[in-house]
């Protein structure tokens, strides 16, 4: 069995560990407020904010899913960077305001916002609960990324379930003691690696395998032509692809920034110039994916060519694309570290988000709902035990019913696509619409897309499902206009 | 106070209006280099959106 990259990968997660628990004992009073638990006591400056939200934002799916993506379907993947980049505008338009409104009324979390919005504890009880819940496909996906990433740095010697059971407690246990501070520290260590490995085998790994991009294309070109027939690997567009990508750039965007552990990591800035600077800098974190993308594509050729035998256009392999590709062209000592990067950023993504949904459930639903006057430890208290059991139901999935990584962040994002129309009407046009109306569209929109992942299983002609779950929402949300009108008037 | 409303709504406008040039260069007929048009579009409609955010910043700057 070969160590060497075990060795790298376990040793970076123990010396990420260590830091996160002299953070933990240097800090530990200051952590034990919750104002810092939740949002750091908005200190973030912008390196440290830029370095965390990379390693927050880009994770498990930048590493393993979008090349997994690229390898399984081609073409498809730009839709993935391109509703990312334009996210950054969207961003730019709401996140700052949302930032200042934080600041002003004391919002800790995105659930706070709708509450305050619609003066209705149950409706921020409702984003509370659902943010966490499609959360679980998101925290998902890390776990499953772990694991292959476990299992291809191990050459075949160890069993991916164990790493990534072991991995997961670490995370588990890091997210409960310590908060976005802590996790701040480790993310921006994270962030920095990630970039450079990704840049380094995204650039080498046509030009070592193909002699560059052009060797590349002309091995596609030809494997298109030759193609296995359950091979859905496209260097164009079909119809049917226009559609999906026409739909996820539309509406994606629009939930980028409502994720709960992203605007939450963006209420821990210092200034709003430091938010706005950093809707700009993380953009570049955005222009990594297109190395990342050219490593999808050098697996599907090294497997047109009969170097990778594993079948890296079908599931489960075509998420192992880049530590494949890697493990191919470069010695052990290069897997373990990009295998640790990997890693690492997939551990502080989930990190993050199991912070966050201990975060919202404990404030905006426990204390708002059930009890009110609960103090702030026990607010700790309910906070942790709810990441736990977030955190084991997004174990027992990767374990019995993993998916392609990339998908599962989409439909993530189609469920947290319909907190937008609710979050922008109450800002633009207060009173426009009432509580009830606007927990009753986020409910249906969600519904719909509950409904064609679990029942229909794939999403009718092509469509995006987020955007039917939109639809709905937005019919929910003019009955109720219209009908609370005729009553006003 | 900060970037108005219009300008995000043009530079929006742009990064969703290059979609119209996916579907004439739908294709792997015209290469650059050996590397399909379709491709190479495809990663220059992600760096011109970067270049409209840098922009879009940058107005808000000036604006205060």
């Amino acid at each position: 069995m070969e160590y060497t990259a075990l060795l790298i990968i376990f040793g970076w997660i123990t010396l990420t560990g260590a830091i996160g628990t002299l953070v933990i004992i240097r800090g530990y009073r200051k952590l034990a407020s919750v104002d810092s638990w939740f949002v750091a006591g908005r200190s973030l400056g912008l390196l440290v904010l830029w370095l965390s939200l990379g390693a927050n934002i880009y994770s498990a799916y930048t590493f393993l899913g979008l090349p997994g993506l690229a390898a399984r379907e081609g073409v498809r993947a730009w839709a993935i960077t391109l509703y990312g980049m334009i996210s950054y505008i969207i961003g730019f338009m709401i996140v700052p305001k949302l930032w200042s409104s934080a600041r002003e009324h004391g919002w800790l979390t995105i659930a706070d916002a709708f509450e305050d919005l619609y003066s209705s504890r149950a409706l921020g009880a409702f984003v509370a609960v659902s943010g966490a819940l499609w959360s679980i496909p998101y925290i998902q996906l890390q776990i499953q990324g772990i694991g292959y990433i476990i299992e291809v740095a191990s050459y075949g010697g160890l069993d991916p379930t164990t790493a990534k059971v072991i991995a997961f407690l670490l995370v588990a246990v890091f997210t409960i003691v310590g908060g976005l501070m802590s996790i701040a520290f480790i993310n921006a260590l994270q962030g920095a690696i990630m970039l450079v490995a990704i840049w380094v085998v995204g650039l080498l790994a046509p030009a070592i395998a193909f002699g560059g991009i052009s060797g590349l294309f002309n091995t596609l070109t030809k494997f298109v032509e030759t193609k296995p027939s359950d091979c859905n690997f496209h260097l164009v567009f079909t119809s049917k692809d226009m559609v999906w990508f026409a739909t996820l750039i539309l509406t994606a965007p629009l939930a980028f920034w409502l994720w709960p552990n992203r605007i939450q990591n963006v209420f821990g800035g210092r200034s709003v110039e430091t938010v706005k600077r950093n809707m700009v800098l993380v953009g570049v974190y955005q222009i990594s994916q297109i190395p990342v993308i050219l490593v999808g594509l050098t697996a599907i050729g090294l497997f047109a060519t009969g170097v990778i035998t594993d079948t890296v256009y079908k599931k489960p392999y075509s998420d192992m694309s880049f530590m494949l590709v890697t493990k191919t062209l470069f010695p052990p000592w290069v897997v373990g570290i990009i295998g640790a990067g990997a890693l690492a950023a997939s551990i502080s993504t989930a990190a993050s988000i199991l912070h966050v949904t201990g975060a919202l459930f404990s404030r905006n639903a426990y204390q708002r709902v059930f009890k009110p006057r609960a103090s702030g430890r026990e607010l700790l208290l309910a906070a942790r035990l709810f990441t736990m059991t977030i955190a084991v139901a997004s174990l027992v999935l990767a374990l019995y019913a993993p998916g392609i990584l990339i998908y599962l962040l989409l439909v993530g994002y189609a469920g947290i696509l319909q907190f937008f129309p609710q979050y922008i009407i109450a800002l633009k046009k207060p009173g426009a619409i009432d509580k009830y109306t606007a927990l009753t569209g986020m409910a249906a929109g969600m519904a719909t897309v509950a409904y064609i992942k679990v029942v229909l299983g794939k999403s009718p002609y092509g469509v995006y499902e987020g955007f039917y779950g939109l639809l709905v929402n937005l019919a929910v949300l003019s009955i109720g206009y219209l009908l609370g009108r005729n009553s006003r008037k | 106070m900060g970037v108005k409303p219009r300008s995000i709504w043009i530079i929006l406008a742009i990064s969703y209006s290059l979609f119209i040039g996916v579907l004439y260069l739908n294709n792997v007929r015209i290469s650059i280099f050996g590397v399909p048009l379709l491709w190479v579009y495809m990663a220059l409609w992600v760096l011109i959106v970067f270049t409209l955010l840098v922009i879009l910043y940058i107005i808000d700057k000036r604006r205060g």
